[in-house]
């Protein structure tokens, strides 16, 4: 049975989590002074926050999760684990 | 195609970074220009000395005590008796002025306070702020010369007091220190009837901090008092550098606006509520981001 791998990217909820870290980083800006209190300045980090949330979402390296197949049994479209990247959750050779 | 990837990613990047520089170097650039006008130094002096006496000398009530030193009437000054500061001397204390003014004097006569950009003081009004920590050291002083007494076009508030001596006060780059209490005067104008049916604003980038308004009957052209951050529950205390905008225009045209920037150094920025809701806001967007915002690929038979 050929097992088929599939890429899901999550600009959107990058977005969001990027939206929560531009809104932490610039309050602690302001707390310490580091830039003065302003609401333009402070939409722009979080525009930057959200920027950089989305393409970390769609771009970063992905990781590997659900069943992920053995290696000699990869195959299908996009099925390109190497030999020696199993993964996390595969077992080759023994263990201990 | 992992070119191609490659390529795609650089174009991200250049574009987050471009994001990111853009609106800051347009906003950098879009700051005010500097106040065209250097202020007399003989100004700032004979403001220093107007306001002092002012502050420290009015007894309207007549029972002997200072108005503004003893505001609650019960014969305990309100200036915070704490530990002396650098001068070792009070702002109570007549030396105190004596130092001041010579520390005024030792600058020169023909010396002119440079130009800076950030505070004005538009309208006929000026005054006087002495700031205070909590254990009662004086900690910054700042004068505001009028447009109409040689302050020119825009006004001139002055650091008379600490690093800044002899620098524009209330700019970004010196802002006006402030820590648990502040005592102020303030004059529209210096001489005659005061503002009627006045109302004013207080705000900072654009949001009310407050607002109100007085008839003033009497036409009072003064006000003095105290603002006293020590009673203010420490998590709710701000921390970092505003910048305030007040506004007071009244029925008789005689209107002032303050533009500056203040920093309050009273509080541990850790220890507050927007520090702890910056800490739920960072932490939940990166573990969101490391942990269920990357990419996975799945595998389906």
């Amino acid at each position: 049975m050929a097992m088929i791998s599939n890429l899901q990217r999550h600009p959107v909820r990058g977005g969001l989590y990027g939206l929560l870290l531009g809104l932490g980083v610039a309050i602690y800006l302001v707390l310490f002074a580091i830039t003065p209190f302003s609401l333009t300045t402070m939409a722009i980090i979080v525009v930057v926050g959200i920027a950089l949330g989305a393409a970390w979402g769609a771009f970063a390296p992905p990781k590997r999760s659900g069943d992920e197949p053995l290696p000699g049994r990869a195959a299908g479209v996009g099925a390109s684990v190497p030999l020696d990247d199993a993964g996390p959750g595969v077992e080759v050779g023994g263990g201990e | 195609m992992v070119q191609k990837r490659c390529v795609q990613r650089i174009l991200i990047g250049l574009g987050a970074v471009g994001i990111a520089v853009g609106p800051l170097a347009v906003a950098a650039s879009a700051q005010d220009p500097p106040d065209p006008a250097p202020v007399d130094l003989v100004a700032v002096r004979e403001a220093w000395a107007f306001y002092t006496d002012q502050l420290f000398g009015a007894d309207l009530d007549g029972d002997g005590v200072p108005d503004v030193v003893d505001s609650d009437g019960d014969g305990v000054p309100d200036i915070p008796q704490g530990e002396p500061g650098e001068r070792d001397i009070t702002p109570a204390n007549p030396l105190f002025m004596t130092q001041i003014t010579a520390d005024l004097e030792a600058i020169g006569l023909d010396t002119v306070v440079e130009a800076d950009k950030g505070s004005k003081l538009i309208g006929d009004c000026g005054g006087l702020a002495l700031s205070y920590d909590g254990d009662g050291k004086l900690i910054d002083v700042a004068v505001g010369v009028p447009s109409n007494e040689g302050g020119g076009p825009n006004g001139a508030v002055v650091d008379i007091y600490g690093s800044g001596f002899g620098k524009r006060a209330f700019t970004s780059g010196n802002p006006f220190e402030v820590d648990a209490t502040v005592v102020y005067i303030g004059t529209l104008p210096r001489d005659g009837d005061g503002p009627r049916e006045h109302n004013w604003t207080i705000k900072t980038s654009g949001i009310s901090l407050d607002k109100g308004g007085d008839p003033n009957a009497n036409g009072k052209n003064r006000n003095a008092g105290e603002v006293d951050l020590d009673s203010v529950p420490s998590l709710l205390l701000p921390s970092g550098i505003f910048p305030i905008t007040a506004n007071l225009t009244s029925q008789n045209n005689l209107s002032c606006t303050a533009e500056g920037w203040i920093i309050f150094k009273g509080s541990n920025p850790l220890v507050s509520l927007p520090s702890a809701a910056a800490a739920l806001f960072g932490v939940t967007g990166l573990v969101g981001l490391l942990f269920n915002a990357r990419p996975a690929i799945t595998w389906k038979a």
